[in-house]
C-alpha cells in the first residue's frame, strides 16, 4: 500500500498534487469537513465529507468528474466504496425522479418562456415604435423571465420618463424664448413662470429671471437719467428757438436785400450780354471811342477784317490811323476832326493795310453818342469791309470800258434799241456807215434814224417791212443782205438783247461786205478761169496727140489725092483705071472719117462745161478717154492693159467731168511711166452703191512726203511750164461734187494706183 | 544721073505705099516698109541713097532708127518725116545726122527737091 501511496504521491507530486485535492476542486469551505481538515488524499466518494453533502444536487456531475480522477482510480479500497455506491444508486434513482420532474418542469417552463418572450418582444416592439407607456405583467415562474420582464418594464419606464422630460425641456425652452423675446421688445415685467421637475430647467429659469430683473433695473435707472437730461435739453431748446426766431427775421430781411441786389446785377449782366452779343457778332468792325480818345469797345470782327485783335486796338488807339494807307491818312484825319467837332454822323471810305499786308477797302460810318443827360460819351463807329464791292465795281468798270472799247473797235456798225424804240447804245462805226447826222443820233429816236437811212437802200420797202416785222417779234434772230444805191453791200444781223431770259431790246449789227463780196466774185471768176485754164491745158495736151493723129490720115489723104492728081496729069485712061481711082478715093474718105471722129471727140470733150447728169456706161466712157490717148501711149511704147468689168452697173453722173478726171489721171500716168511700162485701167463694183475705176501705173511711185500734198492746188512736181498743179486738185473737187472720191496708193519704185469711186446715183454717198 | 534709090519707112502702110507709087511715077526707085526692122535689113542688104523716115513710130522711134542707119552706113542720107508739133525734136534729129526734115502732109515738089539734094550730096561723097 505504502508503495502505492508513495507511487500516487509521487504521481501527484509529479502532477501538481495540490490541485488535485478534491476539496479544492469542490471549494470546500467547511473547515470541519474531513476532506478539508485532513488534507488527505482520499476521494470524497469514499467518505463522508462535507463536500459530498454540499454537492448533493450536483452529484452526478461530480461523480462523472470523480470517476475520471486519478485519485479515484488509484483507490483500491473497494469496500469503502459501498456506501458511496449505495448513495450513488439511491442518488441515481432520486436523480432519475428529479430528472423526470425536471423534464416536466422544463417543458412547462419552456412554454412559459416562449409566451413571456413573445410578450417581451411585443412590449419592446411597442417601445421602439414610440409607446413607452407599455407595461407587462412581471410575474413569472421563471426567474430569468421575471428579470427580463422587469428590465423591459424598467426600460419602458425610463424611456417614458426621458420622453416626458424632453417635452418639458421643449415647453420650458419655448417659454424662455417667449419671455426673452418680450423683454427684447421692452416688456420688462415678463418672467419665466411654472415649476419644472427638471433641475437644470429650474436653474435656467432662475438665471433667466434674474437676468431680466437686472436688465429691467438698469433700464429703469437709465430712463430716469434720460428724463432728467431731456428736461434740461428742453429748456435749452426753448431758448435756442427764441433766438432762432429772432435770427430768422433778420435773415429774411438780409435775404430779400441780397435777392434784390442779385436781380439788379442779373439784369445788368443780361443787358451787357445782349449788347455784347449784338456788338460781338456784327459783321462789321464796330468800336466805341471815348472822349479821351481811348477805345472802350472793339468788336471781334476787327480781326477778320484787319488781322489785328480787339485788344491790340484797345491797347493802341492809334492803330487805326497806323494801318490806314498813306494816301488816305489825310482824309482820315480830316474826318476825325469833323466827327469830333461837329458831333454829327459822318461817313468816309478809306483803305487799310491788313496785318498780312493786303489792302482792304473800309466804309466807315460814325456817330457821336450821349447819355440821357446829354453828356458826350464819345463816338461809335462802324467799319464795313467793302473790298469785294470795290473790286466788283472795278471789274464792272473794266468790263464796261472793255465793252465800250470793243464796241468802238469792232469793224461792224452796232445799234442797240430798247423795247420802247429808243436807241440805247451805238458805235461810231454805225454812224459813219449810215452817214447819220449828229442831231438824229442825238435824239436817240430809232424811228427817225430808220427814216433817214432807209432811202440809201436799193430796196428800201422790203428793208422797212423786215425791220417792222422784227420789232413785232422781239425774240427772233435774223440775217439779211442790204444792197445800197451806191453799190455798197451790208450784212445785217439782228438778235434780241437779253438779260437772263427777259428780252429788253434788240441789237442790230451791220457789216460792210462790199469789198468781200467783190473779192468773192473775183475769186469765183478766177477760179472759173483757172478751171478753164486747166481744161485748156488738158486739151492742149490732147491737141498735140490729136494733131499727130489727124496728121497721119491727112498725110494719107494728101498722098492718095496726089496720086490721083499724078494719074490725071499723066493722062492715064480713066475708064481703065476706074477701080484704082475708086480705091484711092475710098481711102481718102476713110481717112477723112478718121479725122472727123478725132475732131468730134475733141470738140465734144472741150464743149462740156456745166454739170449735167446722165446715165453713163463707165466702160464706154473709159474707152472714149483712152481713144484720145492710145496713140500717145503707143508712141511712148507703154503697154496699156484694159480690164473692164462686164455688166458694170451704169451710173448717173456727169460724163464730161468724169472724163476730165480720168483723162487727168491717165495723162499723169503716161507722164511718169517709162518705156515698156504698164498702165492698167480697171473697172469694178465696190459695193452695191459704188463702182470704181482704178488706174495703175508702174511709174516711180510717189514718196509719202509728196503723197500728202498731191491734191493741193498748184502743187506740182513737173517742170515749170509743164503742169499747172491743178489737175488732181480739180479732179478731187469734181469727185466731191459728184459724191465720189479719189483715193491714191503708191509705193516708191513700184508704181501708183489712183482709184476713183463713183456713186451709182450722184449724192448717195454725200447723202441725199 | 540716074534717079535716086529711096526707102520709105512709115508705120502707116497706106501712106507709105501711096507716096512710094508717086515717087516711082517720077522715076525714083522707091519702096516702102512699115517696120523699122525691115528697113534696117534692106539698108544692110540693098542700101538706098535716101531714106524717108517717119519720126513717130511704135517700137523703135525715128531717132533711134536714124542713129542705127548712120551707124550702118553714114553715107545714106536720111530725110525725117515729122508731124506738126514735133518741131522741137527737129534739132535733135539734125544733130543725129539727118539730112533734112519735111512736115506731113508732104508737098511732093519740096520732097523731090530734098531727095535730089540728098542724092547730090551722096553722089559728091561717093
Amino acid at each position: 500500500m505504502k508503495i502505492k501511496k508513495q507511487g500516487v504521491k509521487r504521481i501527484l507530486e509529479e502532477k501538481k498534487p495540490e490541485k488535485a485535492k478534491c476539496w479544492e476542486v469542490f471549494k470546500c469551505k467547511e473547515k470541519a469537513c474531513p476532506a478539508y481538515k485532513s488534507k488527505d488524499l482520499k476521494c470524497w466518494l469514499f467518505s463522508e465529507t462535507h463536500c459530498r453533502n454540499e454537492i448533493q444536487g450536483k452529484f452526478l456531475e461530480k461523480i462523472e468528474m470523480c470517476l475520471g480522477c486519478n485519485i479515484f482510480k488509484m483507490n483500491t479500497d473497494v469496500t469503502s466504496m459501498k456506501p458511496t455506491l449505495k448513495v450513488v444508486d439511491k442518488q441515481f434513482k432520486e436523480y432519475n425522479k428529479i430528472i423526470r420532474e425536471r423534464d416536466r418542469e422544463l417543458e412547462r417552463m419552456s412554454m412559459e418562456l416562449a409566451l413571456s418572450l413573445s410578450e417581451v418582444f411585443e412590449a419592446l416592439k411597442k417601445i421602439s415604435s414610440g409607446d413607452p407607456t407599455v407595461r407587462i405583467d412581471q410575474k413569472s415562474d421563471i426567474e430569468l423571465i421575471e428579470k427580463l420582464k422587469c428590465i423591459v418594464n424598467a426600460t419602458a419606464r425610463e424611456i417614458n420618463e426621458i420622453v416626458d422630460q424632453s417635452h418639458e425641456f421643449a415647453i420650458v425652452l419655448a417659454e424662455h424664448f417667449n419671455v426673452l423675446h418680450r423683454v427684447s421688445f421692452g416688456d420688462l415685467r415678463a418672467r419665466v413662470s411654472g415649476k419644472s421637475r427638471v433641475e437644470l430647467l429650474e436653474s435656467l429659469k432662475k438665471v433667466t429671471n434674474k437676468m431680466i430683473q437686472s436688465i429691467s433695473k438698469e433700464i429703469t435707472k437709465r430712463e430716469k437719467a434720460e428724463a432728467a437730461l431731456r428736461k434740461a435739453h428742453d429748456k435749452l431748446e426753448h431758448r435756442v428757438e427764441e433766438r432762432t426766431a429772432e435770427l430768422r427775421v433778420i435773415n429774411e430781411k438780409l435775404r430779400r436785400e441780397i435777392e434784390e441786389r442779385r436781380r439788379v446785377e442779373e439784369d445788368l449782366r443780361e443787358a451787357e450780354l445782349r449788347y455784347r452779343t449784338v456788338a460781338d457778332f456784327t459783321h462789321d468792325w464796330e468800336y466805341w471811342e471815348t472822349p479821351d480818345a481811348k477805345l472802350r469797345y472793339v468788336s471781334p470782327s476787327c480781326e477778320r477784317i484787319t488781322g489785328f485783335k480787339p485788344e491790340q486796338f484797345i491797347h493802341n488807339p492809334d492803330l487805326i490811323y497806323e494801318i490806314t494807307v498813306p494816301e488816305d491818312k489825310d482824309n482820315w484825319d480830316q474826318h476825325r476832326h469833323d466827327a469830333l467837332s461837329m458831333k454829327s454822323a459822318q461817313a468816309i471810305v478809306f483803305r487799310i493795310r491788313r496785318q498780312d499786308g493786303k489792302i482792304r477797302w473800309m466804309e466807315h460810318v460814325c456817330q457821336p453818342i450821349t447819355d440821357t443827360q446829354g453828356t458826350f460819351l464819345g463816338v461809335r463807329a462802324s467799319n464795313r469791309d467793302i473790298t469785294i464791292r470795290k473790286q466788283a465795281e472795278e471789274k464792272l468798270r473794266n468790263t464796261l470800258s472793255l465793252l465800250s472799247a470793243t464796241l468802238e473797235s469792232t469793224a461792224d456798225g452796232i445799234l442797240v434799241v430798247d423795247k420802247a424804240g429808243k436807241i440805247s447804245s451805238f458805235n461810231q462805226k454805225f454812224v459813219r456807215m449810215w452817214n447819220i447826222p449828229e442831231h438824229i443820233i442825238a435824239s436817240r429816236n430809232d424811228e427817225k434814224a430808220l427814216t433817214f437811212v432807209v432811202d440809201q437802200l436799193k430796196d428800201s420797202e422790203s428793208f422797212l417791212t423786215k425791220v417792222r416785222e422784227l420789232y413785232k417779234q422781239p425774240d427772233v434772230e435774223s440775217y439779211d443782205i442790204l444792197t445800197f444805191k451806191d453799190g455798197r453791200i451790208f450784212e445785217r444781223y439782228s438778235q434780241p438783247h437779253k438779260i437772263g431770259n427777259s428780252i429788253i431790246g434788240r441789237v442790230w449789227s451791220f457789216r460792210d461786205v462790199t469789198e468781200r463780196k467783190r473779192a468773192e466774185d473775183a475769186l469765183r471768176e478766177s477760179e472759173q478761169l483757172l478751171l478753164q485754164a486747166h481744161k485748156m491745158e488738158a486739151i492742149g495736151r490732147l491737141a498735140a496727140g490729136v494733131a499727130h493723129e489727124i496728121n497721119n490720115p491727112l498725110a494719107i489723104i494728101n498722098e492718095k489725092a496726089g496720086l490721083i492728081k499724078d494719074f490725071l496729069e499723066l493722062s492715064v485712061d480713066l475708064e481703065q483705071n476706074k477701080e484704082r481711082f475708086l480705091g484711092l478715093l475710098n481711102g481718102i474718105f476713110e481717112n477723112v472719117d478718121r479725122c472727123r471722129t478725132i475732131t468730134h471727140r475733141l470738140l465734144g470733150f472741150s464743149r462740156r462745161t456745166d454739170v449735167s447728169h446722165a446715165v453713163i456706161n463707165l466702160n464706154n466712157a473709159i474707152r472714149e478717154v483712152i481713144g484720145f490717148l492710145e496713140k500717145e501711149i503707143l508712141y511712148r511704147n507703154i503697154h496699156l492693159e484694159i480690164n473692164l468689168k462686164e455688166d458694170l452697173p451704169e451710173v448717173v453722173s456727169d460724163k464730161g467731168q468724169l472724163e476730165q478726171v480720168l483723162l487727168n489721171i491717165i495723162n499723169n500716168a503716161i507722164d511718169v511711166v517709162q518705156k515698156e511700162g504698164i498702165i492698167e485701167v480697171i473697172t469694178d463694183i465696190k459695193d452695191e452703191n459704188t463702182v470704181q475705176i482704178s488706174v495703175r501705173d508702174t511709174g516711180p511711185g510717189i514718196p509719202n512726203n509728196i503723197l500728202k500734198h498731191i491734191f493741193e492746188p498748184f502743187f506740182t512736181t513737173k517742170d515749170k511750164g509743164k503742169g499747172t498743179g491743178l489737175g488732181l486738185s480739180i479732179s478731187y473737187g469734181i469727185m466731191q461734187k459728184l459724191g465720189g472720191t479719189i483715193l491714191v496708193r503708191s509705193e516708191v519704185n513700184k508704181g501708183t494706183t489712183f482709184t476713183v469711186e463713183i456713186p451709182r446715183k450722184t449724192g448717195t454717198i454725200s447723202g441725199e | 544721073m540716074s534717079q535716086a534709090k529711096v526707102l520709105l519707112v512709115d508705120d502707116e502702110v497706106e501712106f507709105g505705099s501711096a507716096l512710094a507709087e508717086r515717087l516711082r511715077l517720077r522715076d525714083y526707085d522707091a519702096r516702102a516698109v512699115s517696120q523699122a526692122e525691115d528697113a534696117l535689113t534692106i539698108i544692110r542688104s540693098d542700101p538706098p541713097d535716101v531714106v524717108l523716115l517717119d519720126y513717130r513710130m511704135p517700137g523703135m522711134d525715128g531717132i533711134e532708127v536714124l542713129k542705127v542707119i548712120k551707124q550702118i552706113n553714114p553715107s545714106i542720107e536720111v530725110i525725117m518725116l515729122t508731124g506738126h508739133g514735133d518741131t522741137n525734136n527737129v534739132e535733135e534729129t539734125m544733130k543725129s545726122g539727118a539730112f533734112e526734115y519735111i512736115m506731113k502732109p508732104i508737098d511732093i515738089g519740096s520732097l523731090i527737091e530734098k531727095i535730089n539734094a540728098a542724092k547730090k550730096i551722096r553722089n559728091s561723097i561717093k
